[in-house]
């Protein structure tokens, strides 16, 4: 017996002398004090004063997979996992993005579908087609919940197709015992209280809205296509509609420089919509594939310095210290299984306006890259070679953050230099950074919230 | 010992971000309905 290679040992804490245990395959997480802690290095000798002592917790924590009896053991669970995180899927959930158009009055200086920017929008054929697919998934897995992300281009210019797709998915899913959601993402230029309203009938449960910042910051990267700016509008239609429905904010940023970031904040908390708002998820801005045709022209490679684990482990650390000063709600735990949706068999897919699938939002608008259509019900060879990938082959089975990383994203080993997506995108460094501090975050947030409810009851 | 949180085994047990850049960050490209509450 021993422990885990997927085991993080955090040491004096709470407090000295104290020890939490947190499992990257299992999430177990526990605190132990210094004499089980010295236990765990006598595990083998049975006859141990402390080993005999602390017998019921060795076999607690083993059953909780923070120990392992050997090697073999340990290689057993961890293929296990990561055949599981490839074919099994979520049946609570389907969750599905599908694309009005990609056509867009926004012309922002880093977006991925730029290139494949057409006018074709997602007709009445392509709608019903797409409603049978879906239709059909939601019976095949007998998931107990759709949830429909309309996205684009900008999907509130093609609001039809909206209305089709979601009244007809609506219906069928009361019919068939099944929930139905639906959300928005868009840029909130066309974001009125009249269309929540209208979307609201139909199961409209929030919406996402990309913001970099206030007045000319978000200007900058953020433009009319036909030039000017577009915050003044963007803003107006969130404070108008942030009574109405949750409304998620997007916020990138550059350089780990979140003082674009922070003045949002401030300009929120002022206009008094702050703490009505859904979640605010901060990202750095990364590369993109190239035009159509050329995906490996990539562009915005010096946006790769954005990733940087130093950089990357900094701005983290500002973005939760601003939330907690703003009082924020902290997104869930960091130390979550991350999984690259490229290599799932069944995971989320993204239909684009003319009924290609993709599992990875940021491969839109490259047909190659598509793993099928709404025309057939399985996925085509291109599907099958990602999810065969097994990038995480190249990790060592040692390394303490394979079982929540299985080898990375895709697209950061496309645009991050190798352009194929076969090589595995470590971020072991930024990952031994920030891990502590994520799971004393967890330890932290789990103790207050057992308080709270026992204040309570 | 004090148990925080158990092991857990299954996809539907596990806490799962999907599309997250790089694991921890909370960097969500395509946030799934679980992370937008």
């Amino acid at each position: 017996m021993r422990l885990s290679n997927h085991t993080i040992i955090v040491a004096d804490y709470p407090n000295a002398g104290d020890s939490l245990l947190y499992s990257t395959r299992t999430q177990a997480l526990v605190r132990i004090g210094s004499d089980l802690r010295a236990a765990l290095d006598v595990l083998d000798d049975d006859a141990h004063e402390l080993s005999v002592r602390h017998r019921d917790e060795v076999r607690h924590l083993h059953r909780m997979g923070l120990l392992v009896a050997d090697d073999q053991e340990e290689l057993d669970k961890l293929r296990a996992h990561l055949e599981q995180i490839k074919y099994a899927h979520h049946q609570d959930c389907f969750a599905v993005t599908v694309l009005t158009t990609y056509g867009c009055n926004f012309k922002c200086t880093y977006c991925f579908e730029e290139s494949s920017r057409t006018t074709v929008k997602l007709d009445t054929l392509h709608q019903h087609k797409v409603i049978r697919w879906l239709k059909y998934k939601v019976r095949e897995f007998g998931y107990r919940n759709l949830y429909i992300n309309y996205y684009g281009g900008e999907p509130l210019l093609n609001q039809p197709a909206i209305e089709q797709i979601s009244a007809e998915m609506k219906r069928w899913c009361a019919a068939e015992g099944v929930g139905f959601r639906m959300a928005l993402q868009t840029n909130g230029y066309l974001l009125t209280p009249a269309v929540v309203e209208k979307f609201k009938k139909l199961n409209l449960v929030s919406a996402r809205v990309s913001l970099d910042g206030v007045g000319a910051d978000h200007d900058r990267y953020r433009p009319l296509r036909g030039g000017g700016g577009t915050f003044e509008r963007v803003m107006a239609n969130i404070l108008d509609c942030a009574d109405l429905l949750p409304i998620g904010i997007s916020v990138g940023y550059a350089g780990g420089d979140i003082a674009p970031l922070r003045k949002l904040v401030t300009y929120l908390e002022d206009k008094g919509v702050l703490h009505k708002l859904g979640r605010i998820i901060p990202s750095p801005i990364t590369p993109t594939l190239g035009p159509k045709g050329q995906p490996e022209a990539i562009r915005g490679s010096d946006c790769m310095c954005n990733s940087r684990d130093g950089v990357l482990a900094e701005a983290a650390r500002q973005i939760r210290v601003l939330f907690e000063e703003k009082g924020i709600p902290q997104p869930r735990s960091g130390m979550s299984t991350n999984v690259c949706p490229l290599v799932r068999e069944n995971g989320g897919v993204t239909i684009d306006q003319e009924g290609r699938i993709y599992k990875c939002n940021s491969l839109l608008g490259h047909p190659e890259f598509a793993v099928g259509h709404v025309d057939d019900v399985r996925f085509n060879e291109r599907g099958d070679m990602f999810r065969d990938l097994d990038v995480w082959k190249q990790c060592p089975v040692d390394c303490t953050y394979l079982p929540m990383c299985s080898g990375g994203c895709r697209l950061m080993s496309f645009v991050g230099g190798n352009k194929n997506f076969r090589v595995a995108s470590c971020k072991k460094p930024y990952l031994e950074t920030m891990a502590p501090e994520f799971i004393k975050q967890d330890y932290d947030r789990n103790t207050a919230d057992r308080s709270a409810a026992a204040t309570t009851l | 010992m004090e148990v925080i949180q158990e092991g857990k085994w299954t996809i539907e047990e596990l806490s799962v971000l999907s599309c997250c850049w790089p694991p921890g960050s909370q960097n969500l490209q395509r946030p799934e309905p679980e992370d937008e509450f």
